[in-house]
């Protein structure tokens, strides 16, 4: 109650005004640039080298496309947990496929994230399943179909013997005016993100996770919004798949694994509510090179990478409390 | 408070009341209908076969209760599988110096003391339970992992191994037994104790929980803490099946807790469950994969089939909830 009262109260400190309205952008970049200090003061001059910052982009490319799929489920209220094995099933579908053509390949690639996110759309659309329920037992399918490709392996090629061309590897690990290609495929998704949320069944996101009651009575397509979501945050996760796939040139069922706790991560480290209705996109994308920075720093003060998810558990708790504090 | 029989149902008609009989119990009725089918199965009736399903899933039913206590308070703990790993990597690496009482008192401590962390979480946050269960799972797998230095610990000590392979009467294996145990324990607890009751008065409504004086946060901060607990003794119980501390082990168990606990009948909304159908949940999970082997389905494919029938349940979870709110 006293802090409902005292959000409406006057702020006379003209710092705490701008904190209050700007809060959910202010936050992630406080954040990143905290990071970015402290990772350049610890680093003794090794961190701002062209080498290790283009490091950041190769990985933060594939995290980044992933977890911006993972922050438009989230603004509806919902999370996807399937965001992990998707990228898997996406990359171990595309190499095995090679035998098809490269583009066919994409193109089921693709199409299996979709079917991924359909399911998991109209299963929490149509049922009003909770979604971590329903992207827990979806992943495990999603999962075992990748095992089922490739018999449990990582896979360098088709079952017929065709190999990734080297097209797909040079794509994956090629710069272009001095960045990774793959982050100019990042910015392309930002992009069409960005895009999406300006269309009509975009810009309702927002409502259906603020408050999905007022959503329905004011006649906006709920159930066909949330749908939407989820099969654009599988979609996206495949992309990832695909990136990851050309990068590391294989086709592996555990690929993904990192990336579940890491787009959870980076959507609420950009300051969104896993209550709905409120994130940013560009709080995504700090969220995403944040995430880059602070395993660069961990390897840098000699923490082991075992701890990596450690870490990223303890700060999946710490950002999502913080922002919980924020909304009050 | 919330009763959890079936006494608010009207029953108009005999068949009508048979179907609701059927309906609160069909993990029970599921769990005779795959006994039937599995019996058409070679070897499926066996006692060596039946003592398999037990010794594999026993592991699985601690969580399972473990479970359902968060689940009835409208909770979820995504954390156990890790936990188990965690577990089993700390009493590995513990029974060399403390012996294999003393590892194991301290591995069960810790990973109740986790669940705990969870629970206070929960309770005394705004944050939802799946969120700091997640995380935990990946501090809980960071540590397992970096304490085994990500290889498996092995457990050379014979009374570690006699957990594993110990058959009491012929059919149950030591882990089947502290399950039943502790399947009875909890029963009572759920059924007759004051606290016990407080589980399913605080998924049911915890406002209306509060005003009547149910102590809710300490109530979930216990309901995590037996989870934990329970995810403690499995880890014991699962190092002493496989002779290791396995920093990778326990992956998805908390996938078949969650299936075992809604094909018993409980409610993700909380407030609904009990510890028998709960338990008979478990068998139908191994009864499903023993079938499955048996009729040589291949490995991966049974995760496909965990998946499908832990969303069944969900599903059916729902229908149920969305007919019982008309």
């Amino acid at each position: 109650m006293n802090n409902a009262e005292a959000g409406i109260a006057p702020v006379k400190n003209p710092f705490a005004s701008i904190w209050s309205r700007h809060s959910a952008t202010l936050q992630p970049v406080l954040v990143f640039v905290v990071i970015v200090v402290a990772a350049a003061v610890l680093s003794n001059g090794a961190f701002a080298t062209p080498a290790n910052l283009r490091n950041l982009l190769f990985q933060g490319a594939i995290l980044g496309v992933c977890a911006l799929g993972q922050y438009i489920v989230v603004i509806t209220g919902g999370i996807d947990l399937s965001v992990g094995t998707t990228i898997s099933l996406s990359s171990v579908i595309f190499v095995s496929s090679m035998g098809l053509g490269v583009v066919p390949a994409v193109a089921l690639a693709l199409a299996g994230g979709l079917v991924v996110g359909l399911l998991n759309g109209a299963l929490v659309a149509f049922l009003r399943l909770p979604p971590f329920v329903v992207t827990l037992a979806v992943s495990q399918i999603a999962f075992s179909a990748a095992q089922i490709i490739t018999d449990g392996a990582a896979i360098d090629r088709a079952p017929d013997g065709t190999p990734i061309p080297e097209g797909v590897t040079q794509f994956g690990s090629a710069l272009f005016l001095g960045l990774p290609v793959t982050s100019y495929v990042w910015v392309l998704a930002i992009g069409l993100v960005v895009f999406y949320l300006r269309t009509r069944s975009g810009r309702f996101l927002f409502p259906v996770g603020g408050n999905e009651r007022a959503a329905r009575i004011s006649a906006i397509p709920v159930t066909r919004v949330r749908l939407l979501a989820y099969a654009a945050c599988s979609v996206l996760a495949a992309v990832g798949g695909l990136l990851f796939s050309a990068r590391i040139g294989s086709g592996d069922p555990v690929a993904g694994t990192p990336y579940l706790l890491d787009s959870i991560a980076a959507v609420v480290i950009g300051g969104a509510s896993l209550f709905g209705g409120s994130g940013t996109i560009l709080g995504t994308i700090l969220g995403v090179l944040t995430l880059g920075v602070l395993s660069n720093l961990t390897n840098l003060v000699g923490i082991s990478p075992t701890m990596q998810q450690a870490v990223k558990g303890v700060v999946i708790i710490l950002a999502v409390f913080l922002n919980t504090l924020r909304r009050r | 408070m919330t009763t959890m029989t079936t006494t608010t149902a009207p029953g108009r008609s005999p068949l009508g009341r048979i179907g609701a009989l059927l309906a609160e119990n069909t993990a029970y009725v599921a769990l005779v209908l795959l006994a039937l089918v599995g019996s058409t199965i070679a070897n499926f009736a066996s006692a060596g076969n039946v003592s398999s399903i037990l010794y594999q899933y026993s592991v699985i039913g601690l969580l399972a209760f473990g479970q359902l206590i968060v689940v009835l308070t409208s909770g979820i703990d995504l954390a156990q599988g890790s936990m188990v790993a965690l577990g089993s990597v700390v009493l590995g690496l513990l029974v060399p110096g403390a012996g294999v009482g003393g590892a194991a008192v301290i591995a069960v401590l810790m990973i109740a003391l986790f669940g705990m962390i969870s629970g206070l979480l929960v309770a005394f946050t705004d944050l939802p339970p799946f969120i700091v269960t997640l995380g935990m799972l990946g501090i809980a797998s960071g540590l397992a992992l970096t304490l085994a230095d990500a290889k498996p610990v092995i457990i050379s000590d014979s009374l570690i191994s006699d957990i594993g392979s110990t058959v009491v009467a012929g059919i149950f294996p030591i882990g089947a037994v502290f399950w039943i145990i502790l399947g009875v324990v909890l029963s009572i607890f759920l059924g007759r104790h004051k606290v016990g009751r407080y589980f399913y008065a605080i998924g049911g409504t915890a406002e209306g929980s509060r005003i009547s004086g149910v102590p809710v946060r300490f109530t979930t901060v216990l309901a995590y803490t037996i989870s934990g607990l329970c995810a403690g003794i499995a880890a014991i119980l699962y190092a002493g099946n496989l002779g290791i501390g396995n920093p990778t082990g326990g992956a998805g168990y908390e996938l078949e807790a969650i299936a075992a606990v809604l094909i018993g009948g409980a409610s993700l909304a909380g407030g609904h469950g009990r510890i028998g159908t709960t338990a008979a949940g478990v068998l139908v999970l191994g009864c499903i994969s023993s079938i499955l082997d048996l009729s040589g389905v291949p490995q991966f494919w049974q995760g496909t089939i965990k998946g499908i029938v832990l969303l069944l349940a969900v599903v059916l979870g729902q229908i149920k909830l969305l007919r019982s709110a008309r």
